[in-house]
């Protein structure tokens, strides 16, 4: 076995426990490419595996505050969890590990804590001098008239929640004007057609 | 090509601290603490440009070390070239007296390990590392240091011990150690060997640099976590590599739990302590 090949072996090993676990039956079936890194202590890739993840979970600390914060010690389970299966990948790579994880957990997550690892992952993309990030779309008037049941209503104008580096602020758009032009004319015309006959 | 001879020569920095986003604001305040700051390449590099403004800053008013994580200079598959040409950019900018780099790889396979996995001590593996040395070298034409590293795993087939690897190393390559007397002392606990026998069988002439802090105990294993206040064994055997070697620059290199300043000071100061006695 080369040095190349041992050092990809052990790459694969180091970062994937499915392929840590297969590589002790490999043995068993006398796999010949993986017999050299498996001469390695099983215990000492455990450590060195260990290792890793801590490293990882290191970077993910100081890029995921306020989500440690709001999970506590789920924290660690969670991303241990998620690193011992998911491989470093792409550029700026840590970051790109914090977003990976945060994708994966959003949905496990209570409405706190979404809040708190949205925020850590916006925080992340001002570092890398986006100038704004949309934090959340929120619809705050609505078309109404008392034919439309609640559930019709169609959104008018929304309030987004826009992040900036050291601030954030408000903005209030109204719907684009080929979609107001859908939704108001039969209200339009329904009024005016209704003040004309008074 | 750089030679030892070259490494005597270079200038003595003192006693400072790899350089943290949290305690920015306390180099300013205990800048008379702090000789001079290491720099995480990786940090720079991905860190975007409040990290490059950062950069600016500190190269103003010290001098700067970069110190790179993750060249991979062990790597059988080569060098990842341009991750080299970002590094040589940011050595270009930082104007070093010397950057440094790990004993180790951290890619194979198309796969990035995220951390610093031990070499084999074969001669294959010396072989390897020499060409991507100098191959870096032909890049970024500074003096290049050369960490050593903790690693849990003893790799295989050794045809050698570690300081006989670190020896060959320096020998045909001409670089000088970063000897990290933390992870000395870790390797030592965890694998069982004879400190003062691996500290005699060093180069110890050609240490440039040394880092140094405390782990953490995870039961019967020493961690190298960067995580606590150096231990007294640790300050034992940096103590004797600067009485013995010709060390330029001393680093604290502490990255979790990170204390008060205050603390930090103190431990900056110890070092001083030790090093001005010796250098006097
Ligand atoms: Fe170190």
């Amino acid at each position: 076995m080369s040095l190349a090949e041992q050092q990809a072996a052990l790459a694969r090993i180091l970062t994937d426990k499915h392929i840590r676990a297969s590589t002790k039956e490999a043995t068993v079936h006398d796999h010949q490419d993986w017999s050299q890194v498996c001469s390695i202590d099983s215990e000492q890739i455990e450590h060195q595996a260990k290792a890793l993840i801590r490293k990882r979970l290191g970077c993910a600390r100081h890029l995921l505050p306020r989500t440690i914060a709001t999970m506590g010690p789920q924290f660690v389970t969670w991303f241990t969890e998620y690193a011992e299966t998911h491989p470093l990948a792409g550029p700026r790579r840590y970051e790109a590990d914090a977003q990976r994880f945060g994708d994966l957990v959003r949905g496990r997550l209570n409405s706190i804590q979404t809040a708190a690892i949205k925020r850590d992952l916006i925080d992340i993309q001002l570092r890398h001098g986006r100038k704004r990030v949309v934090f959340g779309v929120f619809p705050i008037a609505f078309n109404t008239s008392p034919d439309d049941e609640p559930t019709k209503q169609v959104p008018r104008r929304f309030f987004i929640w826009v992040r900036q580096p050291f601030r954030s602020h408000y903005i209030v758009v109204r719907l684009p004007w080929w979609r107001l032009r859908k939704e108001e004319p039969q209200h339009t015309n329904a009024s005016s057609q209704q003040s004309l006959s008074s | 090509m750089q030679s030892t001879s070259d490494i005597q020569l270079l200038p003595r920095l003192g006693v400072g601290i790899g350089y943290r986003h949290p305690f920015k604001a306390d180099l300013f305040l205990n800048r008379s603490a702090v000789d001079f700051l290491e720099v995480t390449a990786d940090h720079v590099l991905d860190g975007g440009p409040q990290a490059q403004n950062d950069l600016q800053l500190l190269t103003d008013h010290f001098t700067l070390i970069p110190h790179g994580l993750c060249l991979s200079l062990g790597s059988a598959e080569g060098l990842d070239e341009n991750y080299l040409t970002r590094l040589a950019g940011l050595v270009q900018q930082v104007d070093p007296p010397w950057w440094s780099e790990h004993i180790a790889f951290t890619k194979a396979g198309g796969i990035d390990i995220g951390h610093l996995t031990p070499l084999p001590f074969t001669n294959e593996a010396l072989d390897v590392f020499c060409e991507n040395v100098s191959r870096a070298r032909r890049v970024i034409d500074r003096p290049l240091i050369l960490e050593n590293i903790t690693y849990h795993m003893k790799m295989p087939g050794a045809e050698m011990t570690e300081p006989e690897f670190l020896r060959a190393i320096v020998e045909r390559t001409g670089c000088g150690l970063l000897l990290d007397v933390t992870n000395l002392y870790t390797n030592a606990v965890n694998h069982g060997y004879d400190l003062d026998a691996v500290l005699d069988a060093l180069p110890l002439e050609s240490v440039v640099q040394l880092h140094f802090v405390g782990g953490h105990w995870d039961g019967d294993v020493l961690i190298d976590s960067h995580s606590s206040t150096t231990p007294p064994e640790v300050w034992n055997v940096l103590q004797q590599v600067v009485e013995r070697g010709n060390v330029k620059g001393v680093i604290l290199e502490r990255d979790e739990h990170i204390p008060p300043f205050a603390e930090l000071r103190e431990e900056l100061d110890k070092a001083k302590n030790i090093c001005e006695k010796a250098w006097s």
